[in-house]
């Protein structure tokens, strides 16, 4: 045990207040050229974005032609493979490459509309139930706490398996098991930012209950829902890439980088690109998203931005 | 003359921060006899406690002590290394916060943090420190100490942590006792209680204390000599009944006179205008000169050197 | 204040008990009696100040008055209306009458909206003032408050303390308040920034003839600014009287007390104190009789026993006491 005297020099940070600020938007940018892992994370994510709006464009090929005479060949740099097929073949002579840029497209959008759909449910929630309490949030949180006590991957199973695997009821399934996740935060940042002065201070000048909630909690919690929800995009990606692996996911003829590692789980002893490549692209892309989410905590967190200045 | 116990000189403490370099302590200068009380006053952002974590070798990043002198009976606090200046602190050098709550551990018990002090410094063992941690507790004036010694720290209220804070520093009866803001998160009752016995063991132990506040009416309670900082600079320093009775820099006669009083009643009180400058952007000349009734065009231009006024009276005006 | 005395605020038998809960499975097994049977009335134009130490109920009474908290027992009668017995509605316009300052200048402003939209809050929500025109009596609040039409497009993270406490001020002023509750307005501020915004406030009750209800700790503000001052302990009130008269003839133990413990900004003055021994009581589980018999240095058997009541004296003047100190006496203090 130290001396409890070193807790305390966090006192003399409170050095010069009134700083004027320059533009959000230059502040912003200088803060993120500071942190070298979240100009990473920015750029990796700008490039899936990019492939992914673009993918038609830039595909050298289309992800779902067969060649037969060109199944699993090699990279480019590896001895039989050649510059059409940048990243080889699959079994069924489709090109790796062009597969993978397609596939961004589902990862992305299972990962975004997933989070939109759990984080619409879970902000109207946590709002309500922490901004009202009371029976109203008794009852929220008790299905919170039952939602917890399922596990995911099985609840997950279970609905896939009666409603028929789609892009739609993944996106409905990855939704709804994720939504407890936000409603637990958002209700804990309303009940601290409920106690704070301009809270009462609407009330004092007879602003409604809506009034309160969209204009004054809403904008101070919606920080930490950002950041949280940004890292959850990354972990959607790799449930979809799962349950995609598990061949409940996405189904041929779209592509995505869950079934591919699906698919070339078979050949990983002859023809390891096949597998090998799909997963680089679900880590790198996950690393470059949690990236991009730690920078943006580190900046929109109140504790961490009064560190930082 | 005695040498004094504590001398402070052209001390300077900088943080630098992404917008610049803050001067928080910019060239202070002052001394602590044995058994003294010196006050150091100010508002917020003038340096005073920054000026006292300095001296206890407690400045953390971006803070640095950038230059002067720190001697304590001797001893130059800032050449020593990490770990002298450790057996230091708790020992010879003690100091007390605003918030006791925060500065006890909430999972140890009383006796275990204080007694953690006897086993540090007098090397003493469990039983030998729970009895000089009971025996402590007493003379802060803790009832029933055998009890409270071992609860946790949650279980008192701030004045009780209060006091539980000044035994732990005065438990190896240290030569000089920083108290930062010791009574302003109480309130005024309680106050009263541990003002009492601030002065009570200053008598007894003959520690020096370095008073540090905003409250000018703990300083006239308290100290024998003030120092008045501003913008990380002292403006005044005067023994405490020259400095009340006849107030010479502006920022002083200032703040006396903004201060309502129980003993008259007046319609409006003096208020110094505008509020402290930004540390970044420091106006020229005298610090104070936007904010003063008297600044002339000179206070614009040049910077006032901190001067004696009067016998033993230092001001940093050219007008004091 | 004495040619018209119009009530304006009656509080009568107000009481709010806080239940705690222990276990895991909340069942109520105590109050906290943060405020426990207070009565007072403020006339229009004065400034009564409501002194106490923390947890003596000071501000939760402030809050209730506010309607921000809902009493457990008692009325408030606020401009002739009982403002328990009227509907959401009346209620709703009626409050625009009744305003407050907060004490955390950095908590009572949302730090996500500009100046504007923060002091024209109060007139978008009752629809009083719309386009250019609200516009107009933005800049006109700000100006009242000392700050410029400038200021409207900055965040309050641009302000210092005074000007953030002073935008607060605005605010409050927006609706043409009669009354307005300072809930410790002054105490989070520097001390040259203090007298600054004493003085605002001072100002602003003489040119809007406002009523204040200053509720606060440190008593020489309180004393700058108050007509007359009600000493809280433990939920009660224990004393009530014209200022002057308070502070030269206190009547209460606590109240004698508290004075003495007042530190004066004067080297001369030092003084022997009277200090209270002890704590004070949990509100949880206050002591039998009177609340302050455990600390006072005057107790007697029958304080144990029996709770004093509030009850007048001299003219105007309340005291809660079984053994009121006499009128004018100096030698307790030794």
């Amino acid at each position: 045990m130290s001396l409890p005297l070193e807790s305390q020099t966090a006192q003399a940070g409170s050095v010069g207040q009134a700083v004027k600020k320059p533009g959000q938007l230059r502040r912003l940018a200088r803060m993120l050229l500071k942190s070298k892992t979240g100009t990473i994370g920015l750029l990796i994510v700008i490039v899936v974005v990019f492939m992914a709006v673009f993918a038609s464009a830039i595909a050298p090929h289309d992800p779902a032609k067969t060649q037969a005479a060109q199944r699993l060949k090699p990279p480019m740099w590896m001895e039989g493979g050649s510059p059409a097929n940048p990243l080889g073949t699959d079994n069924l002579g489709r090109d790796v490459l062009s597969r993978i840029i397609y596939g961004s497209q589902v990862s992305l959008m299972v990962g975004v509309c997933a989070v939109a759909v759990a984080g619409a449910i879970g902000v109207v929630l946590g709002l309500v139930s922490g901004y009202f309490g009371g029976i109203v949030d008794n009852l929220i949180m008790r299905t919170v706490d039952s939602f917890l006590a399922i596990p995911n991957i099985l609840f997950m199973l279970v609905i896939l398996t009666v409603l028929g695997p789609s892009l739609t009821t993944l996106i409905l399934v990855l939704g709804f098991t994720n939504w407890v996740k936000y409603a637990r935060i958002i209700r804990g940042e309303v009940l601290s930012v409920k106690e704070r002065d301009f809270v009462r201070a609407a009330r004092t000048v007879g602003a409604s209950d809506g009034r309160i909630i969209f204009t004054h909690i809403l904008p101070n919690v919606i920080s930490s829902f950002i950041v949280v929800s940004t890292l959850s995009v990354a972990t959607t990606i790799i449930a979809e890439a799962s349950l995609s692996f598990l061949g409940l996911g996405i189904q041929p003829p779209t592509v995505s980088w869950g079934g591919m590692l699906s698919d070339g789980r078979q050949y990983l002893a002859t023809s390891w690109w096949v597998a090998t490549f799909p997963g680089v692209a679900i880590t790198i892309t996950v690393l470059g998203i949690m990236f991009l989410g730690d920078w943006l905590r580190d900046i929109l967190d109140p504790r961490m931005k009064a560190r930082a200045k | 003359m005695e040498a004094n116990l504590l001398e402070v000189k052209h001390l300077q403490t900088h943080f630098k921060t992404e917008d610049g370099v803050v001067p928080s302590v910019n060239g202070v200068s002052f001394s602590v006899a044995k058994g003294e009380t010196l006050a150091i006053v100010g508002e917020s952002g003038c340096g005073k406690s920054v000026t006292s974590l300095s001296i206890m070798g407690l400045v953390a990043p971006p803070g640095e002590v950038v230059g002067g002198e720190i001697w304590l009976e001797g001893q130059n606090l800032l050449a020593l290394s990490k770990k002298e200046l450790r057996k230091l602190r708790g020992n010879k050098l003690s100091m007390i916060f605003q918030e006791p709550m925060t500065s006890l551990n909430p999972v140890f018990t009383i006796g275990n943090q204080l007694g953690e002090v006897f086993r540090q410094h007098r090397q003493m063992d469990k039983k030998e420190a729970r009895a000089h941690s009971v025996e402590m507790l007493e003379h802060v004036g803790i009832p029933n100490a055998e009890k409270i010694v071992d609860s946790f720290p949650h279980q008192l209220s701030g004045g009780m942590r209060q006091r539980v804070m000044i035994a732990m520093a005065l438990a190896c009866n240290p030569a000089l006792l920083i108290a930062d803001e010791p009574t302003t998160a109480l309130d005024v009752t309680i106050q009263a209680q541990i003002l009492e016995l601030l002065k009570k063991l200053n008598k007894e132990f003959q520690t020096g204390v370095i008073l540090i506040t905003h409250d000018l009416g703990v300083v006239a309670e308290m100290a024998d000599r003030v120092v008045v900082m501003y913008a990380g600079e002292v403006v005044e320093q005067a023994d405490v009944f020259s400095l009340f009775a006849e107030p010479k820099h502006p920022y002083t006669k200032g703040l006396l006179g903004s201060l309502p009083k129980l003993d008259e009643n007046r319609e409006e009180l003096d208020s110094i205008p505008g509020s402290v400058p930004n540390p970044l952007d420091m106006p020229d000349g005298c610090a104070f000169h936007p904010r003063c009734p008297a600044a002339t065009e000179e206070c614009k231009q040049n910077k006032p050197q901190l001067q004696e006024v009067a016998l033993n009276h230092l001001a940093r005006c050219f007008y004091a | 204040m004495d040619q018209t005395k119009e009530p304006l605020l009656v509080v009568k038998g107000l009481k709010k008990h806080f239940p705690f809960k222990k276990g895991m499975f909340s069942k109520e097994t105590g109050y906290v009696r943060a405020v426990d049977g207070v009565d007072f009335t403020v006339y229009r134009g004065e400034t009564l100040g409501i002194v106490g130490e923390s947890g003596c109920g000071k501000s939760t009474t402030g809050q209730m008055i506010l309607q921000l908290l809902e009493p457990t027992e008692g009325e408030i009668w606020f401009e002739g209306k009982n403002l328990s017995t009227l509907g959401k509605a009346e209620v709703r316009t009626l409050r625009q009458h009744l305003q407050m300052i907060f004490q955390d200048p950095y908590s009572s402003l949302n730090p996500r909206m500009r100046v504007e939209e923060i002091v024209a809050e109060p007139l978008r929500v009752h629809g009083t003032h719309k386009g250019s025109e609200l516009k107009e009596k933005v800049v006109e609040l700000l100006r009242l408050v000392g700050l410029d039409a400038h200021h409207m497009s900055r965040h309050p993270h641009e302000f210092s303390g005074g000007q953030r406490q002073r935008i607060g001020i605005a605010r409050a002023l927006a609706l043409n308040p009669s009354l307005i509750v300072c809930d410790e307005p002054v105490s989070a501020l520097d001390v040259s920034i203090q007298s600054q915004v004493l003085n605002l406030l001072k100002k602003l009750q003489k040119e809007l003839k406002l009523t204040y209800i200053f509720i606060a700790h440190g008593l020489p503000a309180v004393k700058h600014i108050s007509d007359r001052i009600a000493v809280m302990y433990l939920g009660k009130i224990v004393e009530l009287a014209e200022r002057d008269e308070l502070f030269a003839n206190p009547r209460h133990p606590y109240t004698e007390a508290l004075l003495s413990a007042v530190p004066i900004p004067d080297p001369t003055q030092r003084k022997e104190r009277i200090v209270l021994q002890g704590d004070l009581p949990n509100p949880a589980n206050p002591p039998s009789g009177c609340h302050f018999h455990t600390r006072c240095p005057y107790v007697q058997d029958v304080c144990r026993q029996t709770a004093p009541t509030l009850t007048e004296g001299a003219a105007g003047h309340f005291v809660s006491c079984h053994f009121p100190l006499a009128q004018s006496q100096e030698g307790v203090m030794g």
